[in-house]
This record gives structure tokens, sequence and C-alpha cells, in this order.
């Protein structure tokens, strides 16, 4: 499509097979075909990748203005204020991601009426509870469990205190 | 099996109403892909059903036929629809949504700009003489912006 008009201007200056009645009717439809095939190409990228869909949950970031840096700030500021979009308009919706939802979740979880799933397993393995006689000595199977939750839940929280403290305990 | 692990990845929930909007915008983006491609083709097959031969240019099915000028409507009607489509439609940024626009404001100018007759003798010729100028001057508009709009 780029090289389109040069190719018609090259045609226009050079073409060799004398007059052609429908020359100027070739050229345009050519030129608006083209264009007809790259929008639906690209409607169907658009489609297939799902990009209208990540858009409207806030996951694409808009691209920067095109506009060249060596610009001054307010011919920038006029430039923008041409035809703006509505995402001009309005700062992006601020979905929570993946990690945040799953991390409200874990906080979520009640475990005895007074502790989240962290805490409990936490205090499972620590063996001063259970030396102390606070609560009973967890089997090597709950122990293992215990572990697994911890390790899952550090990589959720990103906490590296629950990685090293499940650590300790996978066999 | 672990079954802290999650078995598939959790699809993101979008509202009904989002859904809707997004299928529309596909719908409309379709349809003006499909009118731009199927324009000059029902251009020139409406023509040769009706009894017109192949015209040197697609402006000249404004003036198709010395008569009744059965496919003006065709010709200035689609090149509205897409005229008017390319104009609302939103770019994907700003430098697009800008060229698409003046796209669109130049096809509707092609469309109310028509060219000089070749042989017409009921029209009576161009309403102001510089009508016909500014026909060219839009189509080389159009044939510039359009490749613009497909590197943005």
């Amino acid at each position: 499509m780029l090289l389109w008009p040069l190719i018609v201007l090259l045609i226009e200056l050079f073409w060799p097979w004398g007059e052609f009645q429908w020359k100027i009717l070739a050229i345009e439809v050519v030129g608006v075909v083209l264009f007809g095939i790259y929008w639906l190409i690209k409607t169907i990228e658009v489609s297939k990748f799902r990009s209208d869909k990540k858009a409207a949950m806030g996951e694409l970031k808009r691209p920067p203005d095109p506009w060249p840096d060596s610009l001054s700030d307010p011919w920038r500021a006029r430039l923008g204020r041409l035809l703006p979009t509505p995402y001009d308009k309005e700062e992006p919706v601020a979905w929570p991601s993946q990690q945040e939802r799953l991390s409200q979740f874990i906080n979520m979880i009640d475990v005895d009426g007074n502790s989240n799933l962290v805490d409990v397993a936490q205090s499972l393995m620590d063996p001063k509870k259970w030396q102390g006689g606070e609560i009973k000595k967890p089997t090597s199977e709950n122990l293992q469990r215990c572990a697994k939750v911890l390790g899952e839940c550090s990589k959720i929280l990103n906490e590296q205190s629950l990685a090293s403290a499940s650590a300790g305990h996978v066999p | 099996m672990n079954s802290l692990e999650p078995k598939e990845e959790p699809q993101e929930e979008i509202p009904p109403f989002v859904r809707k909007l997004l299928s529309t915008d596909l719908r409309l983006r379709q349809g003006m892909g499909l009118l731009a491609v199927l324009f000059p083709i029902v251009l020139m097959a409406w023509g040769l059903l009706v009894g017109i031969n192949i015209q040197p240019s697609m402006s000249h099915y404004y003036f198709a036929s010395p008569s009744i000028f059965p496919l003006r409507a065709s010709f200035v009607g689609g090149l509205f629809a897409l005229g008017c489509f390319l104009i609302l439609y939103q770019g994907f940024s700003k430098r697009e949504n800008f060229l698409l626009t003046l796209l669109g404001i130049c096809a509707l100018l092609v469309a109310i700009f028509h060219m000089t007759p070749d042989k017409c003798e009921v029209c009576g010729g161009p309403a102001l003489p510089w009508w016909p100028k500014a026909h060219g001057f839009n189509c080389s508009r159009n044939a510039s912006l359009a490749p613009d709009c497909a590197f943005d």
C-alpha cells in the first residue's frame, strides 16, 4: 500500500503499451481493494489476538505519541488536542492483576475463625509451638502439605520469608 | 497430584455490555472492510447488469448514463458510507485517528465534487467551474492517505 502511489506514478510516466482505456479504473480498483483487504486483515488480527478485549480490560498500554521528540511542549499539547480519542480523556481503569486478586483471596481464607491460611500453616510448622505443647505436633504428611501451601503462597504474595520457611520442610 | 496447582488459566471476566460493544466494533470493522473491497466490484457488476459498459474510472460512474444516472446512487452512497465510517471510527492512536478522519473527509469530498462529465447532454456540466478540480484533488489525497493509515 505504501508503494502503490509510487507505482501509479511510474505506470503513468512509463506505461509501455500505449492507450489503455481502463488504466485509471484498474489503478483505482487495486488501491481501494488493497485498502479494504488491509482493513479486513487488521480486523482479523485484532480479533485473533484479542487485543480489543485486552484493551477493554486495561491490559494494553497505549502507544506513545508519534510526535517527534524535538517538538516543543506547547506544540505537543496542541497536536495532542487534535481529534482526541476517548482513551486520551479518561484515565485507564486499574483492574487488579491476577496476583493481586489471588493475594486478596488468600487473605480472605479464614481457617479457624481467627487466623488466615498463611498464619495457620506457619504456626503448624513452628517447632516451638509443638515443644511448648501449644499445639499437637503435626504428622510429616501434614507438614509437607503446610510447606506446599506456604511455597505457593510465597509465590503469590511474593514474600521471601514464606519461601524460606517452606523450603526448610520440603523433603 | 498437587491440588494447589491451577488446572487451567482463569479466563478474564468481560462484562456483557463491554462484550457487546467489542462485538459491535468488530462487526463495524468487518462491514467497513467488506464495503471497501466490494465497492468497485459492485459498481462494475451493477453497471454491466443495467447495460452500462465498464467505465474508464470509478468517478465516471457518476455520469455513467446520460439520462437516468442509475449508478450515481451507489457511487455516492458507497463513498458516503465509507467516508462517514472513517470519520466516526476512532483509531488506535491519535495519528491513525487523524489520518482516518482526513481520509474520510476526502472520500466525502470525492462524492460531493464530481468530475467533469466527458459527454453529457442533459446534466449541463459542472455547477461551478472549479468543481471538477476539487474532485481530482481529493482523489489524489485519498491515494496518498490510505497507505499512511496502513503503516500507522
